[in-house]
Parts: C-alpha cells; structure tokens; sequence
C-alpha cells in the first residue's frame, strides 16, 4: 500500500484525468464513475492535499472496486481507463 | 444500573439517540449503553470530548464517564454503532456504521453501503458519515442511471429514510 506517496489532491486529480470522474463540491469530493451511460462506482475523497491514512486509502480503493494494489497502480499511473474498466466489468 | 439525570428520560425534549457497543482493542465488547439525549444540549448526538458529557446522558450496564471520556481520548476502536437520524431526515430503522481510529483520526465506514467519513475524532467521522448519507440518497434519487448494485442501495435507502 502506497499511501504515503499520495494526499488526497493527487487522488482527485488522478481520478478526474485518468477516469473522467467529475467531482461534486460538498462536505468532501464525491464523484461517479461512468460505465457506458450507467453510473457504476462512486468515489469519495476528502477535501484539501490531506495525508492519506491506510483505511482511508483502502476505502476508497474499495469504492473503486480495487485491491489495495491495483490502486497503487492506478496512481502511480500503469493503471489506465481501459484496464480499470476491464476489471470493474469482471466484477 | 447507574441512572444519570433520570428525569431527561421522561422529557418530551428527550430521546433515544445511539445504541452503542464499545469494543476494547482487541475487539471484544466490553459495554453497552444507551444514549439518551436531550435536544437542546446534543443537537447533532453525544459529544464524546465535550465537557457537558454527562448532562442528559443515561448510561446502562454501569460504564462509567471516566470510562468513557478515556475511550473517547484514546486510540480504542469504538466498534459498531448505529445513525439513527441523519441530518435533515429520520430513519425508519437504524443503519449499521463501524467507527475505528486509523493513523490521524478515526473513520467511520457504513456496513451496508460503500461510504465512509473521516475525522479528527469519533464523534466528527460519525457527523460526517450522516451527511454523506444523506448525500448519497440525494444523488441516487436524481435518476436511474445506476448499476443494478447502486439500484439496490437506492431501494435499500428509499425503504430507510423518511421523506
């Protein structure tokens, strides 16, 4: 787990460049993931550039679907849109 | 049984609020009590680092409020509670949360939904989870452009939540 490599910032933007997930501004960043036109995983990430303690890591690595691993990938970027939705459609 | 303010039961400004289970570190329970909580004092539910801790609150199974403000303090996890309102609607039953402190604070994760909060302490990370509750209901409630899981949760929550 890489949570110490990443705050929350680099999250969001991840997830806005590499998923086009459009973020909604409330009590924290919550957006949908879209799956053809279904909304399929929905993401919440605290607001700021916060420390990324591991549950909340691996929470929001669940809400995508991910192992703990593949989110590693996703951030650190091997991860791209067309594998991500291979593997939420094998789920 | 140790009663504190027994007359705030009785109260019209008075109700139920949390059943609560307190786990030790190693995941055992050690307590249940009950939280009975008087409006005008915990508008938003039990305070745990508040110094009124105490006023409006009846206890059962003799925990005592040392015991608990040091829970409260400490690293211990509070294991499983119950929302049972949520901040602009009431709840037909309550949901299901975990709260468990984690490197910086605690994280409160819902047991029948993929949603959790954080916060500075237990008590934030439990009001923050209420919201993103009630955010999600809202969201789901726009349309239908779920996937089957999330028109469950949609169903799950319709059949919860009081309008």
């Amino acid at each position: 787990m890489k949570n110490s490599k990443f705050n929350t910032h680099d999250v969001r933007i991840c997830c806005e460049n590499k998923l086009n997930i459009e973020f909604r501004e409330g009590k924290e960043y919550n957006g949908w993931f879209w799956l053809g036109d279904i909304k399929f995983v929905r993401i919440t990430i605290p607001k700021g550039r916060k420390y990324i303690s591991p549950k909340t890591y691996r929470s929001m690595a669940r809400q995508l679907k991910l192992s703990d691993e593949q989110f590693d990938s996703l951030l650190e970027c091997p991860l791209d849109k067309d594998k991500f939705e291979r593997i939420i459609r094998a789920k | 049984m140790m009663i504190l303010a027994s007359s705030m039961v009785s109260s019209s400004n008075s109700r139920v609020y949390d059943q609560t289970l307190i786990n030790d570190r190693n995941g055992y329970l050690n307590h249940t009590f009950q939280i009975i909580e008087h409006k005008a004092q915990f508008p938003y539910g039990l305070d745990l680092n508040s110094s009124n801790l105490g006023q409006g609150i009846e206890y059962k199974d003799l925990i005592k409020l040392s015991e608990l403000r040091a829970i409260s303090k400490t690293n211990k996890c509070l294991g499983s509670q119950q929302i049972n309102v949520l901040p602009h609607k009431s709840l037909r039953k309550p949901i299901n949360i975990i709260v468990e402190s984690d490197e910086v604070g605690y994280i409160s994760r819902v047991i029948d939904l993929p949603l959790y909060a954080i916060g500075n302490d237990a008590y934030e990370s439990i009001q923050n989870l209420r919201i993103e509750i009630e955010t999600l209901y809202y969201e789901l409630m726009e349309d239908d452009q779920f996937s089957e899981e999330w028109l469950n949760y949609k169903k799950y929550l319709q059949d919860i939540i009081i309008d």
